[in-house]
């Protein structure tokens, strides 16, 4: 057992997950997502990113792209939450709240990928 | 793939995983904590207010606290995130200077930029292996010549020597063992430039390794190797090595020569080594007994070619047993440092002494003792550790073997021109008198000065006026290319040695000896005719001077002009 494929499949998978849970929910109705869950999506899917650096394998690129895909779309979900709340004078409306959900939607098509590869580089071991 | 970079990010994963725990860590304590607002209600900061806050604390600290005032357990986790991200920054920028200077990363970094330079050699270049006494000569001795050199040595302080040798132009050195493929492959052993490679390692395995590669990639590239021991020789020249130098071998041909046929090795002499010796120095014949001390591979090659010049030969030997001497051999079991074993040995019938340990000291001692106790005793002395060169030389010995000087110096002549070592090969079957009679020529040619040799090839890129001449079946003879180009009489110091011609040799042509096409022409003299030479078989004019001695029409217009005034009145 390699201890850093684990960490690095640990990651991977909460990022997609915390992702997913993230999503769940009529896509224009904020009390069905969580602002904490935004954020820890995003913290998880950052740390996700750095442990892919300095893979100098294929698969290892792929995944790191795909990585920063998530990261782009879920930074500016949280940026427009942070907009909708603290700038905009109408505050969260149902399409501030669709546009932040379908960002975050992108981002879990993105960790899905990572989730995707991920099976497949572990199936291709041979032992 | 940029190797470097990689490495950077993989090192980077650490800190920048603690920075992101703790900025997130603090942010979401900020967002839990409740405070309260400048009329006393309480409130909660949002994500953003958090953010904010921390970013500006992590880095200034002192903006004060936004957009309220502070509650005491909002001040408690204040401080906690403070000395958080000052240590999580701490951390991050150490580690960052750490890879700066760590040493695999600067390894790394001189590596790629070894490979770049290599990958951008525009020019033909010689790759060593191998910076110890042998290497240096090589590469200043190159550098000279204005050949590039790229060099190999797993030594780091032979490095530094290099860079303290302030050669003329750039050399670039690798510090890593050449015995590894992939630094073999980054010093440019595929690099089309790249016209031979010199194995001068201390390691016969390394050399076998290091020749080995260079015949299988490129089988046409001349490989050089010195070589210290007779199974690794074998084994070098089986596959095809082009050139396999023992310097016991060498120099054991050497000293056979210098007493056999003083005149030739003379000839050898003046050619090979830049300091060559007066003809006044030719050593007397020393055919009698000889006293070999210490029976290694120096004393079994010397040993082997008196026998088969039918000298008398006496061995010091410490240790018979070990060195497998054979019966019918004389032997004295001893040192040689002493008097005794020098006087059992018949010291006062020789005319010679080999001090050939492997120690330095034994060896100074035994041709002191031995002088001491003979006259007019021929001395030979093997010098084993390149600092007692200053030492040997003020004990006025005969012959110094020096194996790093040996390996250089026929490493140059081989650079050089190739045809050298054929003409020195070919002067073989000459008498005595044929050699002193080139000698003196020799002498009356250079004088004190250093004698160059070189070689030139009639052929259209080589020598374009010459070869336009000979074309069109006008007549040169080889005088005319050692004629001075600016005034035809007056000679060039110089001489041709040798021409080939479709493999045959004639040694001295005659001046009148007329050149043919593809003939190669083997010339030695002082080192700046070969600019004058060249001057004469490039340049139409100048060559037509020398044999006609007018200076005729030069430029294409002129030419047509002259070709006019000639036709127009027929």
């Amino acid at each position: 057992m390699n201890t850093e494929k684990v960490v690095f499949a640990f990651f991977i998978l909460l990022a997609a997950t915390l992702n997913f849970g993230f999503f769940l929910g009529e896509i224009h109705d904020h009390t069905h997502h969580n602002v904490y869950e935004l954020f820890a999506a995003l913290v998880i899917s950052l740390i996700a990113t750095v442990m892919k650096f300095g893979d100098r394998s294929h698969l290892g690129a792929v995944l790191l792209a795909t990585s920063l895909v998530a990261d782009v779309q879920l930074i500016i979900a949280a940026f427009l939450w942070g907009y909708a709340v603290n700038v905009s004078e109408a505050g969260m409306t149902a399409e501030m709240t669709a546009s932040v959900v379908s960002m975050s939607g992108g981002a879990l098509l993105a960790n899905m990928t990572s989730v995707v590869l991920l099976v497949v580089e572990t199936i291709t071991v041979r032992r | 793939m940029n190797y470097v970079a990689y490495l950077i990010l993989r090192r980077l994963r650490a800190p920048l995983i603690t920075l992101i725990v703790i900025y997130s860590i603090s942010v979401l304590g900020y967002v839990l904590i409740p405070g309260l607002d400048g009329d006393g209600n309480p409130y909660r900061m949002n994500f953003f207010h958090a953010f904010y806050f921390v970013s500006f604390m992590g880095s200034t600290i002192g903006f004060g606290e936004l957009p309220h005032e502070f509650t005491a357990a909002q001040r408690f986790w204040t401080l906690f995130c403070i000395y958080a991200t000052v240590v999580g920054w701490i951390y991050s920028i150490g580690a960052v200077i750490a890879i700066l200077r760590d040493h695999t990363f600067i390894n790394l970094i001189s590596r790629t930029r070894f490979r770049h330079r290599v990958l951008n050699l525009r020019e033909p270049f010689y790759l060593v292996c191998g910076y110890g006494h042998t290497g240096s000569a090589v590469v200043s001795d190159l550098c000279r010549r204005g050949i590039q050199s790229v060099v190999v040595e797993i030594d780091p302080s032979r490095i530094d020597a290099l860079e303290l040798d302030n050669h003329p132009f750039d050399v670039p050195v690798l510090c890593a063992d050449a015995g590894e493929p992939h630094v073999l492959k980054d010093s440019g052993i595929e690099h089309p430039q790249c016209i031979g490679t010199l194995c001068l390692t201390d390691d016969d395995h390394v050399n076998l390794y290091v020749a080995l590669a260079s015949k299988l990639l490129s089988p046409d590239r001349m490989v050089l190797s010195r070589v210290a021991t007779r199974d690794y020789a074998g084994n070098l020249r089986s596959f095809g090595t082009d050139h396999v130098i023992d310097p016991f071998e060498t120099f054991a041909d050497y000293l056979t020569n210098a007493v056999v046929s003083p005149y030739r090795q003379l000839v050898y002499n003046w050619l090979i080594s830049p300091e060559h010796r007066s003809i006044q120095s030719v050593i007397r014949p020393h055919k009698g007994r000889w006293i070999i001390c210490g029976f290694g591979r120096l004393g079994q090659a010397i040993r082997k070619r008196f026998e088969e010049q039918g000298l008398e030969t006496v061995i010091i030997e410490p240790d018979p047993e070990g060195r497998n001497v054979k019966e019918d051999y004389r032997v004295v079991r001893g040192l040689g440092t002493e008097a005794p074993t020098l006087m059992e040995a018949g010291i006062q019938n020789a005319v010679g002494i080999v001090a050939g340990t492997a120690d330095d000291a034994n060896n100074l001692s035994i041709v002191l003792t031995a002088r001491d106790l003979k006259k007019n005793l021929m001395t030979v002395a093997r010098q084993n550790q390149n600092p007692n060169a200053s030492v040997f030389r003020a004990a006025n010995i005969n012959m110094i073997m020096d194996p790093n000087m040996i390996i250089a110096q026929r490493i140059m002549v081989l650079i050089k021109t190739p045809l050298l070592i054929r003409f020195l090969e070919a002067i073989q079957n000459n008498d005595e008198e044929w050699c002193q009679k080139l000698v003196t020529r020799f002498d009356v040619l250079v004088k004190e000065n250093a004698l160059d040799s070189w070689s030139i090839k009639i052929n259209k890129e080589e020598t374009p006026s010459l070869y336009e001449l000979l074309r069109r079946g006008i007549p040169v003879p080889v005088s005319a290319l050692t004629a001075h180009p600016q005034k035809r009489t007056r000679q060039l110091p110089a001489m041709a040695l040798m021409v080939v011609r479709n493999g045959n040799i004639q040694l001295l042509p005659a001046d009148g000896y007329e050149l043919r096409l593809e003939d190669e022409v083997l010339f030695c003299g002082l080192s700046w005719v070969l600019a004058q030479m060249l001057w004469t078989v490039y340049n139409n004019n100048v060559l037509r001077y020398v044999l006609s001695g007018s200076e005729s029409d030069s430029g294409y217009l002129w030419r047509r002009l002259i070709r006019k005034q000639g036709h127009s009145p027929k």
